[in-house]
């Protein structure tokens, strides 16, 4: 399958061909925990990477390989790893990068579970994080100090839809012979492809937008290998011989896959957070239709926008392609198809009102999570963040009656019909 | 591993080990633009059964320096200097595409350096894209 191909195809053929030993047309879900071996020298051969081959499905598996190619294709890059959830892709990235005192400098406009590992858990393991405002990028080249081993953001923050200015992130990381990473999840390659843009490792939860309807729990992390690892002289994990590996050099074995080679053959080696065949079988179905899709979100998405904002009641949208988010210009160079299908906006009332809004909505599902082909509703002031009082909340970005929500794929007409009936109910209060 | 070679360095994949001159040695050339990585598993492989592998950028190719060599006859020869770096008498010379005619070509001037030659991707004539430059020719 070439590269060449456009988008569209490359989501419903990369990685794939009909199945060598049945001509199954579709990805066949390889349900197994390992593969048998010819003899004992193919055994060896293939644990000791002078062959291509499946040994043990934590390493390795047909059905996720098909992901990873799909996955690498649409992002521009050399290799995908597919992972249990995008929490995992995002620690395998790190401990893939640096060791006990190594350092991030990361966004603060981050989903709340990258900013929990990063803010809690791994400083436990001694990896510190310094949060940085995206917007200022002084306070990024100043945040980097000789421990550094990751810049990274989000395509679109949380929960502001900050923009990630990545062309010049990454132009501060690579001055500094860093690598950048971005969080693609609410973006996914067919509204914006980081690596393009100077990204050299992008990641996402595939629970969203990829697999697309709420099925499964996923996570991929791509490189883009185009970082120069030996040039950087930050990285012996990547160049120096490692031991685990009777002295392999990831980035002797390969000069452009040095980092995904060893993500796959130490981290999920050792960390074991892989993702299972039927869980990549999911995603694949959700990621062929991705262009179609994510149209739809965006349509639908523009038009309720269009309608909130002839709506009294409601105070504030944060969505960039409206001429008052304060990335609006950066959104029309980088997203031109479009910001997503995840916003936020204010109703007048704060708590007790939004709380109203959410119980009248019969259509948008009251949950913790976006991306699904479903519509979704969240009120973070009385769920994900309803410990925080009215200034802990402003800090986050969070008004009391903010509203979040995942616009679906149902007949735009209906979802109007719902949020008008949760407006009502906020208001009458 | 690095080479130094018509002074400038040149670099050899040895699949993760040292050479050992009491081994047969294989030397695994790439095709043109291509590089070394194109022969990493075979590489590997026979690192680990007994051989020296080694698996050259040639200049101007991956992470060899150098401007690349205008022809076969020179890419042959180049070979033959690189066995005389790494003090190695002889090699089985395995050659993909373009490098399978530097194969042949060594084996025919330099017969007593070469013990064998194995040819994948093979062609006479051998014609190239149009848009890389072709040594084939000259």
């Amino acid at each position: 399958m070439s590269d060449e191909h456009r988008f569209d195809t490359l989501a419903l053929h990369a990685g794939a061909a009909p199945d060598p030993a049945t001509g199954a047309r579709a990805t066949p879900i390889y349900q197994t925990a390992s593969f048998a071996f010819r003899d004992a020298d193919h055994a060896a051969a293939l644990f000791n990477l002078e062959r291509p081959g499946h040994v043990y499905s934590r390493l390795s598996n047909p059905t996720v390989a098909v992901l990873e190619e799909r996955m690498a294709a649409l992002e521009g890059g050399v290799g995908a790893v597919a992972c249990a959830s995008g929490q995992a892709a995002l620690h395998l990235a790190i401990a893939t990068l640096m060791d006990a005192g190594g350092h991030v400098v990361a966004s603060r406009a981050l989903y709340g579970g990258s900013h929990n590992l990063l803010a809690y858990t791994l400083p436990r393991f001694g990896i510190r994080t310094t949060f940085v405002d995206p917007r200022d990028l002084d306070a990024w080249r100043t945040a980097i100090g000789p421990d550094t081993r990751l810049l990274f953001g989000e395509t679109l923050g949380n929960p502001g839809l900050d923009v990630l200015d990545i062309s010049r992130v990454a132009g501060i990381a690579h001055e500094h012979g860093l690598p950048l990473m971005v969080d693609s999840t609410f973006t996914t390659p067919w509204l914006m492809q980081p690596i393009t843009h100077g990204a050299d490792l992008v990641m996402h939860s595939a629970t969203k937008f990829l697999s697309g309807h709420g099925l499964v729990i996923a996570g991929v992390l791509v490189d883009s290998g185009r970082f120069d690892w030996q040039a950087s002289a930050r990285f012996p994990q990547m160049t120096a011989p490692y031991a685990g590996f009777h002295g392999l050099s990831f980035a002797e074995e390969s000069d452009v896959a040095a980092f995904i080679l060893r993500a796959r053959r130490e981290g999920l080696r050792d960390f074991g957070a892989c993702m299972s065949p039927t869980t990549a079988f999911h995603v694949l179905q959700g990621v062929e239709t991705l262009g179609l899709r994510m149209q739809r979100h965006v349509a639908n998405t523009r038009r309720v926008i269009e309608w909130l904002r002839t709506e009294s009641g409601i105070e504030r949208i944060a969505y960039p392609e409206l001429p008052d988010h304060p990335d609006h210009a950066l959104a029309k160079a980088l997203l031109p198809r479009g910001c997503g299908a995840v916003f936020s906006f204010d109703v007048q009332g704060g708590r007790p009102a939004g709380r109203r809004f959410i119980e009248a909505l019969r259509l948008f599902s009251h949950l913790a999570n976006v991306g699904d082909a479903r519509s979704l509703v969240i009120h973070p002031a009385s769920t994900t963040h309803f410990r925080m009082d009215a200034q802990a909340l402003a800090a986050a970005g969070i008004g009391e009656g903010t509203i979040r929500l995942s616009v679906g794929l149902e007949d735009v007409h209906d979802l109007l019909e719902d949020l008008s009936r949760g407006l009502a109910a906020a208001l009458k209060g | 591993m690095r080479v130094a070679l018509d002074g400038t360095a040149a670099y050899a994949y040895t699949g993760t080990r040292a050479l050992d001159r009491a081994q047969p040695s294989l030397v695994l050339l790439h095709g043109g633009e291509q590089d070394h990585s194109v022969w990493t598993l075979h590489a590997r492989w026979f690192a680990h059964h007994g051989w020296n592998a080694v698996t050259p950028d040639l200049p101007g190719h991956g992470r060899s320096a150098g401007a690349p060599l205008a022809s076969i006859a020179a890419m042959a020869d180049w070979i033959i200097r690189l066995l005389d770096a790494l003090a190695l008498d002889d090699a089985v010379l395995v050659g993909h595409s373009m490098g399978s005619l530097v194969a042949i070509d060594a084996a025919a001037r330099h017969p007593a350096r070469v013990r064998a030659i194995a040819l994948v991707g093979c062609t006479v004539p051998m014609t190239l894209d149009s848009s890389v430059a072709n040594p084939f020719r000259r």
